[in-house]
């Protein structure tokens, strides 16, 4: 019997089981119960109304002729009611929606409009509102924050480059969707140069580029995408460093508005339907490059998104440029193109080329898709064998072996031999079973050894002193690299040199060989989420595990992954 | 409280007396509610139907006098619940089966003898829930009956959302065996 028929058979249960259920079981928490209650107390004390909220009635009476033809005019009534109603809210709210206020975090927010509907008319009040350079700082350094998602077409350009580069972006924060087509244009001919198409969706980005003059130069890359969540969207959404000086303008934020008294606030304007700011300021060095002493900034000011930026040299000549047009936030419409594999093969087919690495990518990107598609959610459909066969075959790299069955990575795990020589004793190799590592001090790393040998942090450190910032990253250690070491914070030392692809729970960290060798009720005993496995996901599919090693760890990783 | 202490106190002290019928009957209303509007309407539209069944009745209190308060009160959410299903598939422009038992009409020989078969499977599998014994049972009612995740459950039994994933896992295990030690076929 799969869970999925327990549900099914609970859920047509009639109505002598459900009253036995009922009687037996609570339905919801006491706390849900009482604010049930609450709510019917609060109806029963505006009584006079109507019993009940009426609308979702539906009248059981047959309407009878004279009842449609009143019924028609009535509609008639308050379709032109409702229409008037929609012009006069569309001329005051601007030709864009607002974007929802969910996280405005400052609490300095500029009021919102107040928007009443009394009958046939509609009145939009607006409350004074103080708009301080702080509040519009705030905004424009936390575009983010307020942005669900958001679409148009932008022209960047400044001085230093010969290129200009223009694009139209639909971008969604929520589902870490992204899609651009760009065009690099050369400044002084207006000739299109290069262009490419840009796809990301949840951790993966496609692109398809290509210099127009040159056929070979067709490419496809498949890569990390970096929308993986909405924090990654405070460096550059995309990738596009052309996002990074509009719709999230941190950097230029940080040069232009930072200080607060080298620019005002010079007017306000409703530009492209939407509220803004208009901003203009005096820049120092930060500008100096682009040889810019002075600007203007067209800034929404629900959102701080920068829709008109212009810097200008002593004469007054625009020597770097961000304009928009069509600017749209947080339309619930707007549906960002995820590219599918078949039209990943159709623009290969059109002559892009794919790099190993990229095919590689698409491979993972494949088996990503097949394994977490919405249907396959049926937590049931996952068999998961009684004993894991072998995972890999005998020929596996030595570096997946690695990824695989270390939690950290190898510099942390090296004894290095200036560390070695500190302790006199023979110190050998330790009988590890490295399916069971659930912690630092479960195998021999920098850490254990020190711990193991009480070794003095002083002496660890002058012991250490010429891999500090050494040239060879793979011996190099940063001066916080080694502080988290010899601090003992574990949590700390996994953060600077974990796995990617280890699972971390607190101090405790399980890799791809503890979770392919252990069972779910392991993973419920360690108090292991299904979150915490559907975040990690991705980097399973990376194993070179034999078929039926890959079946078995997924289907095992994803029934728990479901399990809600 | 029976139903005839519910009425008395009604007519002495209604603020009391609207309190026992809602201690009384809420789980049956509530579990009444879900079973019709779950799959069209959210948890949020089961609590407003429930709100307005116990308002309706709880107003109109006074004109119930004759037959079961209880089968009073299961029309009514039975009614509510369909007129908000049929509300909701309105509004976001879907169209009731009809092959919906919302759909009053007279049934089919067969399809009595299905109901029949139904509910007998649906009873075993019950009983059978009972005899896992508490919290697991509740547990496996609130997951599967009631479509709630391990930190809902958590927070009605007052556990820790790990320990209930934890024991739906286990629980869930020993109902199959115990479904297939009486030998009963789902």
């Amino acid at each position: 019997m799969k869970d999925e028929t327990i549900r099914k058979i609970l859920h047509h249960a009639d109505e002598h089981i459900t009253e036995q259920i009922s009687e037996a079981y609570p339905m919801s928490s006491e706390e849900e119960k009482e604010r049930i209650y609450r709510r019917i107390q609060e109806n029963l004390l505006t009584d006079e109304k109507p019993a009940v909220s009426e609308d979702y009635q539906v009248s059981q009476i047959k309407s009878t002729g004279w009842m449609h033809y009143v019924s028609m005019a009535a509609a008639f009534v308050l379709m032109m009611a409702g229409t008037a109603g929609a012009v006069i809210f569309i001329r005051n709210a601007g030709e864009n929606a607002k974007p929802s206020m969910t996280d405005a975090g400052s609490g300095t927010d500029v009021p919102l409009q107040k928007t009443i509907i009394t009958g046939e008319t509609q009145i939009t009040e607006t409350e004074p509102e103080e708009l301080t350079k702080e509040l519009l700082y705030s905004r424009s350094a936390r575009t983010v924050k307020y942005l669900h998602q958001l679409s148009g077409h932008i022209e960047v350009w400044s001085c230093n480059i010969d290129m200009t580069t223009v694009g139209d972006v639909m971008l969604d924060f929520d589902t870490s969707e992204f899609y651009g087509t760009v065009f690099d244009f050369e400044t002084n001919t207006g000739e299109v140069q290069d262009s490419g198409t840009y796809y990301t969706d949840e951790g993966q980005s496609v692109s398809f580029t290509e210099q127009v003059h040159d056929e070979s130069s067709k490419r496809c890359d498949i890569g990390y995408g970096c929308a993986t969540d909405r924090n990654s969207f405070n460096s550059d959404p995309t990738g596009l460093h052309m996002l990074a000086e509009c719709f999230c303008p941190f950097e230029m934020t940080a040069g232009y508005l930072a200080d607060l008294d080298s620019w005002e606030i010079s007017d306000t304007e409703l530009y492209q339907g939407r509220e803004c700011a208009v901003l203009e300021g005096k820049t120092g060095k930060y500008g100096s490059r682009w040889d810019i002493t002075h600007w203007k900034i067209i800034m929404d000011i629900q959102t701080g998104v920068w829709l008109f930026y212009e810097g200008y040299a002593d004469d007054e000549t625009v020597n770097g440029f961000l304009h928009t047009e069509d600017i749209e936030f947080d339309n619930p419409e707007m549906q960002v193109p995820v590219i599918t594999d078949e039209e990943i093969d159709q623009k290969i087919a059109e002559g892009y080329q794919i790099s190993e690495m990229s095919a590689q990518q698409r491979e993972i990107r494949k088996n990503w898709q097949t394994v977490t598609e919405p249907e396959m959610t049926e937590i049931e459909i996952y068999e998961i064998p009684d004993t894991m066969p072998e995972p890999f075959a005998s020929d596996v790299d030595e570096e997946t072996l690695y990824d695989f069955y270390y939690p950290c990575e190898r510099r942390f795990n090296t004894i290095w031999p200036e560390l070695a020589a500190l302790v006199a004793e023979d110190w050998g190799e330790q009988e590890v079973n490295y399916e069971e590592i659930t912690s630092l001090t479960d195998y021999l790393n920098m850490y254990s050894f020190i711990q193991d040998f009480d070794i003095p942090a002083d002496d660890v450190r002058n012991a250490m002193q010429d891999y500090i910032t050494a040239w060879d990253a793979e011996k190099s250690f940063r001066e916080d690299e080694l502080s988290a070491i010899l601090s003992g914070n574990q949590s700390a030392m996994l953060n600077y040199f974990g796995n990617l692809s280890a699972l971390r729970n607190g101090d405790k960290i399980y890799t791809p060989a503890w979770l392919y060798a252990h069972s779910i009720e392991d993973y419920l005993a360690e108090g292991i989420t299904p979150e915490m496995i559907r975040e990690n996901m991705r980097y399973y599919f990376y194993f070179d595990f034999t078929d039926e090693a890959k079946t078995a760890f997924l289907n095992k990783l994803n029934y728990f992954a479901n399990m809600d | 409280m029976t139903e005839q202490e519910i009425r008395s106190l009604m007519y002495q002290d209604r603020e009391k007396g609207n309190r026992a019928l809602f201690d009384t009957y809420y789980h049956y209303v509530y579990a009444i509610v879900f079973r019709k509007v779950n799959g069209t309407g959210s948890r949020e539209d089961v609590e407003e139907c429930v709100i307005d069944v116990f308002t309706e009745v709880m107003r109109n209190f006074s004109c119930i006098e004759n037959g079961s308060l209880k089968a009073y009160l299961g029309t009514a959410a039975r009614n509510k619940a369909i007129n908000m299903c049929r509300y909701l598939s309105a509004k976001s422009r879907q169209t009731i089966s009809i092959d919906s038992e919302d759909f009053s009409e007279l049934p089919s020989e067969q399809n009595i003898e299905t109901s029949i078969e139904q509910s007998e499977q649906t009873q075993k599998l019950l009983d059978c829930i009972h005899s896992l014994g508490e919290p697991d049972s509740v547990i496996i009612i609130q997951k599967y009956f009631l479509d709630r995740n391990s930190i809902e459950i958590a927070r009605i039994l007052n556990m820790n959302p790990i320990t209930v994933r934890s024991r739906a896992f286990r629980a869930v295990k020993r109902l199959k065996q115990i479904l297939s030690d009486a030998g009963i076929t789902l």
